[in-house]
């Protein structure tokens, strides 16, 4: 300890800062930096008041892929290549997936000509897994993680060669293939994996930086 | 403080908060700001955009690492900043200023300047007491400041204002000290300010030519 100042507890004054942002979602009931959208069906956004949530995303209508999230509004300021992000999400409800991470797109992990890298905790799969998109091929690679309904820290790293998963501190995936190719914002989003109502996930942090 | 939480990974360190991950409860925090500049097209609640001269443009910039930039009108001496709409929380003696900036303007004396000043404009002696680095299209970084009387820049090292550049400004009681990623550059004794300031990020344009500036990651405390 102890640099008295932000900058100089995360790098020495010789090191010129590259972009970053972190977000608690703790007290605000509209948050300024966020774009919030509901791309498919209808849904209750907003901070919760419960222990612990954060922000929330509950499902209204009852249409499988109703889908609701958050990001910049398409102000893309993260590399493709060079990037971290750090996130902590929860999915609450059976018949949903949570996912967090970058995309270049306001359809999230979902759009046909997205790139992104996101972690995800989805009940179509058995594992929580990462995706990413090059812009035109997506896929997805589990790691041996349980899904589950617990908060979850979840890591991407971002490099040339590769999208690496942290879970929990300990890396999962190593993923090399259909990696995402242009700049990119934060994003997360909550999916319904089924045609019924009430799909419930929150986010509580999130942390993006270029390296 | 309006600080947030820098990194939970790093927890197994032996600070639970982040107060005590700065200084022991022992010492009390100052007045102490940040601001990463990232993800929103408007201004937050912290932050006032003055358009000072001309009809200019303010926002973040949608680009690998943006931050907020202002474009000036295209007006000789057309200028925006963006402040705390006078609210004058940091001293002119015992303080820190830090930025990442840098000016992307093709004239050489077009103008990004960064610090802390008394009001929204940094221009001449009558527009107020500041200290500022400023960086432009010229390949000097310079420290500048203003007692409300006589205003001033010295010179730093000859580094291009026109990448990125790590700022850090320390207020004293004798003097300014100008710091250019990481290296002391400039210790100014004269035209020093003497009232309280706010941190300002501020770009005017030398001559009918847009100029710009941008900035992505702030930070001012107290000592």
């Amino acid at each position: 300890m102890t640099a008295k100042s932000i900058y100089e507890h995360l790098f020495p004054l010789t090191t010129v800062m590259r972009h970053r942002f972190a977000d608690n979602w703790s007290g605000e009931f509209r948050h300024f930096r966020w774009t919030t959208r509901n791309t498919q069906g209808s849904w209750n956004t907003g901070m919760s008041g419960g222990v612990g949530v954060g922000w929330r995303h509950l499902q209204v209508t009852a249409l499988i892929n109703d889908r609701s999230g958050q990001d910049f509004a398409n102000i893309r300021t993260y590399a493709h290549d060079n990037s971290v992000v750090l996130v902590v999400f929860r999915r609450v409800t059976a018949d949903t997936g949570v996912a967090g991470g970058l995309s270049d797109s306001t359809d999230h992990f979902e759009g046909a000509t997205a790139n992104y890298a996101a972690a995800s905790d989805d009940t179509t799969r058995s594992f929580k897994d990462v995706r990413t998109k090059d812009g035109t091929t997506g896929s997805i690679t589990d790691s041996n993680v349980a899904l589950g309904t617990v908060d979850t820290s979840y890591k991407l790293q971002l490099i040339t060669a590769d999208t690496k998963l942290t879970i929990n501190g300990t890396l999962k995936v190593t993923k090399t293939n259909n990696l995402p190719t242009s700049v990119m914002q934060p994003a997360w989003r909550v999916i319904s994996t089924t045609a019924a109502t009430g799909s419930d996930g929150n986010i509580k942090y999130i942390e993006v930086y270029n390296t | 403080m309006s600080l947030v939480l820098t990194d939970p990974f790093r927890f197994g360190s032996p600070f639970e908060s982040l107060y005590l991950s700065f200084r022991p409860l022992t010492d009390v925090a100052k007045m102490h700001v940040n601001e990463y500049f990232s993800g929103d097209p408007q201004l937050n609640a912290t932050w006032t955009a003055s358009q000072i001269s001309g009809s200019n443009s303010l926002g973040i910039a949608d680009g690998l690492d943006g931050g907020f930039s202002i474009t000036t009108a295209v007006l000789t001496n057309a200028r925006a900043s963006i402040n705390f709409n006078n609210f004058n929380q940091y001293t002119h003696n015992s303080s820190v200023f830090i930025a990442v900036a840098k000016n992307t303007s093709a004239l050489t004396n077009d103008e990004t300047n960064t610090g802390l000043s008394s009001t929204n404009d940094i221009f001449t002696a009558a527009t107020g007491q500041n200290v500022f680095a400023r960086f432009s299209a010229s390949v000097v970084i310079r420290l500048g400041s203003s007692d409300g009387t006589t205003f001033s820049t010295d010179d730093a090292i000859t580094l291009s204002g026109n990448t990125y550049r790590g700022i850090h400004i320390e207020t004293g009681t004798a003097n300014l000290k100008l710091k250019v990623n990481g290296g002391l550059e400039v210790t100014k004794t004269t035209d020093r300010p003497s009232v309280a300031l706010q941190p300002i990020f501020h770009v005017r344009a030398s001559a009918a030519v847009a100029s710009r500036g941008q900035i992505h990651y702030l930070e001012v405390f107290n000592l």
